[in-house]
């Protein structure tokens, strides 16, 4: 049984989001996660890595890799997603337009802002050619 | 790789009635888009997308939704219209502002009489 941690490394595919979301949701039940807290992992986890693999721009040469990994501390769930593509900061990703009518609402820019408001804490870190963001659930 | 998406199509009082299953995420996003646009290029001006089924929608997904809702009010004066948001989907459409736009009700029936 998956309980605790969970550690996943991808290569940089779309097509292992899937196989992804169905071990997430598995650590989630194991840990008895509520479905809320459950939903906004996946949904970060999936914002995150198609972020990476569509904009995230990888060295020639360098074989891409996205890391992963859940743990839980008491009430928190702590999400860390690290990946050896060009440096970016989502924290300081610019705040996307949700106020404008139907017809001005510019397509796109979301994903980030959805992390950034569902995770109680949200921290990046540059470390050795890495990016490592940290996010913070709190369950209870 | 693109995925595959399953979508259930009904007529409701002459509405077309949209009912993805499973997820809508990047990889399956751009068959939904395929989907709803063909339903539009055909003439369709009022659609109700059931969320009943889904379990899981990202920015991906709501995207879609957004341009389909621009699409035919833009050209036809049509709306789209949600319904059955499970609890963590409408908090997304909520944080994004989307509900703001996008009319989003409990049933097909309040879609229905969506104005």
């Amino acid at each position: 049984m998956i309980s605790g941690k969970l550690n996943v490394n991808l290569m940089a595919r779309l097509s292992e989001l899937r196989d992804l979301a169905a071990m997430v949701e598995t650590f989630g039940e194991a840990n008895e996660l509520p479905n809320r807290t459950n939903f906004i992992i996946n949904l970060a986890l999936e914002e995150l890595i198609t972020n990476t693999l569509i904009h995230g721009e990888f060295e020639e040469g360098i074989e891409p890799k996205i890391e992963i990994s859940l743990d839980i501390e008491g009430s928190t769930v702590i999400v860390v997603v690290e990946s050896n593509g060009s440096k970016f900061d989502p924290t300081q990703d610019t705040e996307p337009d949700t106020t404008s009518e139907l017809q001005d609402r510019p397509i796109g820019g979301l994903g980030l802002h959805l992390v950034k408001s569902q995770a109680d804490r949200c921290i990046y870190e540059w470390v050795d050619g890495i990016n490592r963001l940290i996010l913070e659930y709190k369950t209870g | 790789m693109a995925s595959k998406i399953e979508v259930q199509e009904n007529q409701l009082e002459g509405v077309l009635v949209l009912v993805p299953v499973g997820r809508i995420d990047s990889s399956n996003a751009p068959a939904f888009e395929k989907l709803i646009n063909n339903h539009i290029d055909d003439g369709e001006t009022n659609i109700i997308v059931d969320f009943g089924r889904l379990s899981f929608i990202s920015s991906s997904g709501m995207r879609v939704l957004l341009i389909a809702a621009k699409s035919v009010r833009g050209s036809q004066g049509g709306k789209l219209v949600l319904c059955g948001m499970r609890d963590s989907i409408r908090e997304i459409f909520s944080i994004s502002g989307f509900d703001a736009i996008i009319p989003v009700v409990n049933t097909r029936a309040d879609a229905l009489n969506v104005k």
